[in-house]
Order: structure tokens, then sequence, then C-alpha cells
């Protein structure tokens, strides 16, 4: 179970709550981007405010299923698609977070709600302008993932060379064996 | 803002998503064709991309008697909205929707107040700053400006036979 602090259980009962989302892209230089308008500090990293220009998935929890998640930037202009165009983004860890903020509008904390991997990265171009989307798969896909490695000799000499515990694995598989012996009762 | 109504109670819960804008629809009346082409001109330059400055042109200066030179005498944090300035002049007010000009940003005041003989002034504002702007800082009392630029690239004029139609253009705050 989640432990909240005392300040961030005071704002989430204040009225109205303020909250936002950061998207941390640790790409190959590290993109901090929020959903207000404006520019947030947090962990000594601004925050360009993208509000209006972009859009984060509904963040979607279902038992048994664990769910990508899709951002969308909108109106980039075509110098800095260039830009997009060069980043190797697949694989990139990408990390968002939700902030509660005080009635003075300051930021109480952040609270990891989604972490992933960036996955495959479309543009759209319409008129002077284009929109990227990048899909993202959850980091708990790893769990999902077959581990592909067998009882056999051949993964067993790959993981332990001098080992040959398996060597005559396949022999022995699914051999009917009947002790004693038939000869052992005509004596 | 987003709303939500609770299905028990049917109290409203109200979410802050945090950084308000200036919008600002601009009606330009109907006018001569040999008129309306600079008007036309200059809201297509803008094609969207490009920014103006603009002034609240129902109060270029406070209603309130607040002139001279007024500066912050503390530090405003980013999303306060209550300012410390001080060279108000003496007993200078500020009334209830008068425009400031703070770094480029508006911020309305949202309650009468009075400065003292010292010209120190503490003004409440409608809505918050958006960054934080240092001690020191000139409060702009004189046709503030803001940035805005086109909401939608979209410039709908109307040549009708003989003179030019009322223009709607809505105008969204940038930074």
């Amino acid at each position: 179970m989640r432990t909240l602090t005392a300040p961030i259980i005071a704002a989430l009962a204040a009225r109205p709550v303020g909250i936002a989302q950061l998207v941390t892209m640790y790409l190959t230089s590290t993109v901090y981007l929020n959903t207000t308008a404006w520019s947030l500090s947090w962990n000594s990293n601004t925050y360009l405010g993208a509000a209006n220009v972009g859009r984060i998935d509904v963040i979607e929890d279902a038992p048994g299923e664990i769910k990508g998640l899709s951002f969308q930037l909108n109106g980039v202009g075509s110098a800095n698609l260039a830009l997009a165009l060069a980043e190797p983004v697949q694989g990139k860890r990408v990390v968002v977070e939700t902030v509660v903020f005080n009635a003075s509008s300051v930021v109480v904390d952040a609270m990891v709600e989604w972490e992933g991997r960036l996955d495959v990265m479309t543009i759209q171009e319409e008129g002077g302008s284009a929109t990227i989307t990048v899909t993202a798969e959850h980091i708990g896909i790893d769990l999902l993932r077959p581990t592909n490695s067998l009882y056999s000799n051949a993964e067993q000499q790959r993981l332990h060379a001098a080992d040959h515990f398996c060597e005559y694995i396949i022999d022995q598989a699914e051999q009917p064996l009947i002790w004693p012996a038939a000869s052992f009762w005509r004596k | 803002m987003r709303e939500f109504i609770s299905p028990w109670t049917g109290a409203y819960d109200v979410v802050d998503l945090m950084g308000e804008r200036w919008h600002m629809t601009v009606t330009l009346p109907v006018r001569r064709r040999s008129q309306a082409g600079a008007i036309e001109a200059y809201f297509n330059r803008l094609r969207g991309v490009h920014t103006a400055t603009a002034w609240y042109f129902s109060r270029p200066a406070p209603i309130g008697t607040m002139r001279g030179t007024p500066i912050l005498s503390a530090q405003a944090a980013q999303g306060v909205q209550s300012l410390s300035v001080s060279g108000a002049g003496a007993y200078g007010t500020v009334k209830a929707g008068d425009m400031l000009g703070l770094a480029g940003q508006w911020l309305q005041v949202a309650a009468d107040a009075t400065a003292s003989a010292g010209g120190a002034i503490t003004i409440l504002t409608a809505n918050r700053v958006r960054a934080t702007v240092s001690s020191s800082t000139a409060v702009v009392w004189d046709k503030p400006t803001a940035t805005f630029r086109l909401a939608s690239p979209r410039v709908p004029v109307a040549h009708l036979p003989g003179y030019s139609d009322s223009l709607d253009v809505e105008l969204i705050e940038t930074w």
C-alpha cells in the first residue's frame, strides 16, 4: 500500500486539488515535460509546460493486463521534426509522475504513476506542422516475456561448459524402467 | 479545471490542472473593402505561428489611482496570487479588474486595495504568477501587454459585394 505524507494528504483534502503530470523521457538529451501551461521545477529539473500541445493516454489499470501508453506532441515545426527523426527512441526509458500542488500552488510531492520504455514513433504531417506520436510499453511487460531457457544439454553447456549433468537427458527421457529386471526372478 | 459530481452526495469536486492562459476574442466591425485589406493581411501574417502583443483594451490604465513606477518589494513565487508592491504612490489605489503587467504576464487585480503613505501596497490577483519573479521587478500599469497567437490558423474574412463583413478573431496567450 502506498503511504502518503501529511502534506499530500492535506493537499488532497483541499479544494480544489491541483494536479499535473511530469513526463521524463531519457533520450540522448533527457526531455522534461509537464501537462500544465507553466514550466515547473522539480528535483532541480525544469519541466516545460506542454498544455494544449501535448497529450498522454489515460493510464488504465486492469487486472492481469499490463497496458502501454502513447504520447503525442502536436504542432511540431519542420525544423524540430528533423531532430525527432534523428533520435533513436526505441527502448529509451520514460517515467510519468503525478505531482500534487498545495493550496499555495506549490508542488508538494511527485509520485511515479507509470514507467516504461518507448517503442515506435510515428509522424503525421498536416499542413505546415506535424504530429509526433510515440508509444511506450510498461516496464512490467518484462514479467510476461518467456525466458526461452530449457533444461537441455545445449543450454546447460552454454551456461556451464564443464557441467555434463544433462548430457544423456534425451536418452533417459520417457524410458520405461523395470526394476528388478525379469531375469532376477529366474535365478 | 475538471469537475466531478459525487454519485452519492451530489457534491462537486474540482481538480485544478494549473497553468491558466488568457483568451481574447477580437471583433472588428464591418469595413470598406479598401480598409479591410490591411487588417486581413495583418492576421494572415500571424499564420498561427507568429505572435502579437496587445494590452487590455477595455482598461488600458487602472481605474485606481496607482501611478508612478511601482516595483515588487518582495519576490513573487510561482503560483502566488498576492503581490507586495512598493512605489505605488501615497495612498494610491487599485480597483478590482485593473490589469497589471509583471514580467510579460497580465495579472488582474482581484480586490480593491489602497497603498500606505509610503506607497507600499499588497495586491491580490485573480490569476496566478506563472513563473517566479524576482524582487524589484517593475509592475507595469500603463497599457501592460501580453503576447498572443491566433487560436486557429484560419482568419475568417468574408468579402461581400461593396464591403467586408465583421471579423471575429480568437487569440490565445502564449509565452
